[in-house]
């Protein structure tokens, strides 16, 4: 089977759903997801009232006509279709539509790949070619165990048979020293809001001058192996989106080194549809068929909106409490298989089957490649797409 | 505040060839048998020759401090005989990667078009494998840890970034 537990989407999974669960080769985090789909679900509730799903619709759609400034957001782990109908919907009521990859400048980069402005590769090559690998602010062994054993450092490619002992590099740069920096060959730790100077330094040692910035002797040592890369991959996460305030120098030094740029973000199929339907990847008003970051989930909810429709992501657990408690106050409606923060204080709660073992369809790994996922196990709950679909009509 | 830049090098861990040779004599007498301390120091680590084989570092004064740190080193090592294996995995502390399960050159060999390439193994012939989020060991006759030719490898416990894998046997 095909794990949906992050972007990676591991294609090895071997999985027996019985009395007891068994999963093979799965992260604890694959695993977690699937043992947990007889734990903690959502049950249909209109203002924590437990009503049928028939219900729970009408009040959603009821909801969303009543609105005058809705917005969408999400689905994360979720599959192609339901974001689809995601969008249709948005359509219908007029709304925003946004994902979390509007928050930094995962979005920006994501924009400026599909326009083919930055260089990307897929991860078989990067498992197949690879030999520095670049980890800027982001931690995969922490977000995606298994995206260094499965692509990026560990495994045996074509032409990189003898692995990571000797073919490869791992250079991990962050303000902590996390997990992955924990087993990169290099680590480098750069004081928050700080790295534009270390980008500089690197720029310097590709120029051939000496940098003015750390330890110069090992900046130049880095610097070299970046300049000798044959097949470099940068992989860019959350943490650089809140430290470089000059993006555009950070994708001119990925053009200069010659990099591949591999954002480790999470739906990024909604980013791809929106992107083939507007040119944008985030951040949509259907309502005036506007573009910006006023419509940036965190910003509209310090504006006028009035009721909000969260597709399987637990928002508030990722936004200040400020903000989370803003949620509480407008309409908020949760679509999603468990229940979670958000859930919590929506107004209306529909579940959902769980993507990719209580319902098939089609997802996009974390670059581009789609996978087919299979159903495992009947459920009584009903998919994603069908819950947006249900609601569309009966708006 | 200037950038803190750190390498990971392999640390010259307490129990290797030169970590005893260092709390040696140093004098190559022979007495033992071996041509110098150097290759004393290398068979006290493949558990070929004991530590009482130096009798210099129990017969003079000067020595007794080394003596009892060295046995203090090699107590983990001579303990270690007396279960099966040696490798540990700690199962509070694994998340499942797979990072060993890619890295280990057991694995490598005997599933070549699985773990080799990063996939789960495909072969029953394994040392490691994850199941359900954890990390499992079987088949650990084949690490090269153990046999009779066995080497120092480090292959699984490198790559752990939560260090849940451990030979405390050395």
């Amino acid at each position: 089977m095909i794990c949906l537990g992050c972007s990676c989407l591991c294609d090895d999974i071997e999985c027996e759903i019985g009395e007891e669960i068994k999963v093979g080769n799965a992260c604890l985090r694959g695993f977690r997801r699937i043992d947990s789909i007889n734990e903690n679900r959502l049950t249909p509730r209109v203002e924590r009232k437990e009503e049928n799903i028939d219900d729970t619709i009408k009040s959603a759609a009821k909801l969303l006509e009543e609105a005058k400034n809705p917005i969408i957001f999400g689905p994360e782990n979720s599959t192609l279709e339901t974001e689809k109908e995601a969008i249709e919907l948005a359509k219908k009521a007029g709304a925003i539509i946004d994902n979390m990859s509007s928050f930094g400048y995962s979005g920006y980069l994501v924009e400026k790949i599909f326009r083919k402005e930055v260089n990307t590769c897929t991860l078989d090559e990067t498992r197949d070619d690879c030999d520095v690998s670049i980890y800027w602010g982001c931690d995969p062994m922490s977000s995606h165990p298994r995206m260094m054993s499965r692509y990026s450092y560990y495994p045996r490619g074509k032409n990189r048979q003898r692995g990571w002992e000797q073919d490869r590099d791992a250079i991990s740069i962050d303000v902590r020293r996390s997990l992955t920096a924990e087993i990169c060959d290099k680590f480098i730790k750069v004081p928050p809001g700080r790295d534009f100077e270390l980008m500089k330094a690197f720029k310097d040692v590709l120029s051939g001058k000496i940098p003015k910035f750390g330890d110069k002797k090992s900046i130049m040592k880095i610097g070299n192996l970046i300049k000798k890369a044959e097949f470099g991959v940068l992989f860019t996460g959350l943490g650089l989106n809140y430290s470089i305030n000059h993006i555009d120098d950070f994708i001119d030094l990925v053009k200069d080194t010659g990099f591949r740029l591999q954002p480790i973000i999470e739906g990024i199929g909604l980013n791809k549809l929106l992107f083939d339907e507007t040119g944008h990847v985030n951040k949509i008003n259907y309502k005036d068929k506007s573009y910006g970051i006023e419509n940036n989930f965190v910003e509209a909810l310090k504006g006028d909106i009035d009721t909000a429709l969260i597709i399987g992501s637990d928002v508030a657990s990722n936004i200040p409490l400020k903000l989370a408690k803003r949620l509480r106050e407008i309409n908020c409606i949760y679509v999603g298989p468990h229940s979670n923060l958000t859930s919590h204080i929506s107004k209306v709660n529909i579940p959902t089957a769980v993507c990719g073992i209580e319902s098939a369809g089609k997802a996009y790994r974390m670059d581009l490649k789609e996978e087919d996922l299979e159903k495992i196990v009947d459920s009584n709950f009903l998919p994603d797409q069908e819950i947006l679909k249900r609601i569309g009509d009966a708006l | 505040m200037p950038v803190d830049l750190c390498t990971n090098v392999a640390k010259d861990s307490d129990l290797s060839p030169m970590g005893i040779y260092r709390l040696l004599p140093q004098t190559n007498c022979k007495i033992c048998g071996e041509t110098s301390c150097m290759s004393f120091a290398f068979k006290l680590l493949k558990k070929e020759i004991t530590l009482d084989k130096c009798t210099p570092l129990y017969e003079e004064e000067d020595y007794e401090e080394d003596r009892r740190a060295l046995e203090e080193m090699l107590r983990p090592l001579m303990e270690a005989e007396m279960t099966e294996t040696g490798l540990v995995i700690h199962e509070d502390l694994c998340f499942g990667c797979g990072n060993c399960v890619v890295a280990c050159p057991v694995n490598v060999a005997e599933d070549p078009k699985g773990c080799a390439i990063g996939n789960g193994p495909t072969s029953d012939k394994v040392i490691l494998k994850v199941e359900n989020g954890k990390v499992k060991a079987a088949n650990v006759e084949s690490c090269r840890r153990f046999g009779e030719h066995r080497i120092l490898c480090n292959a699984c416990i490198t790559p752990c970034p939560a260090k849940a894998i451990e030979f405390p046997g050395g």
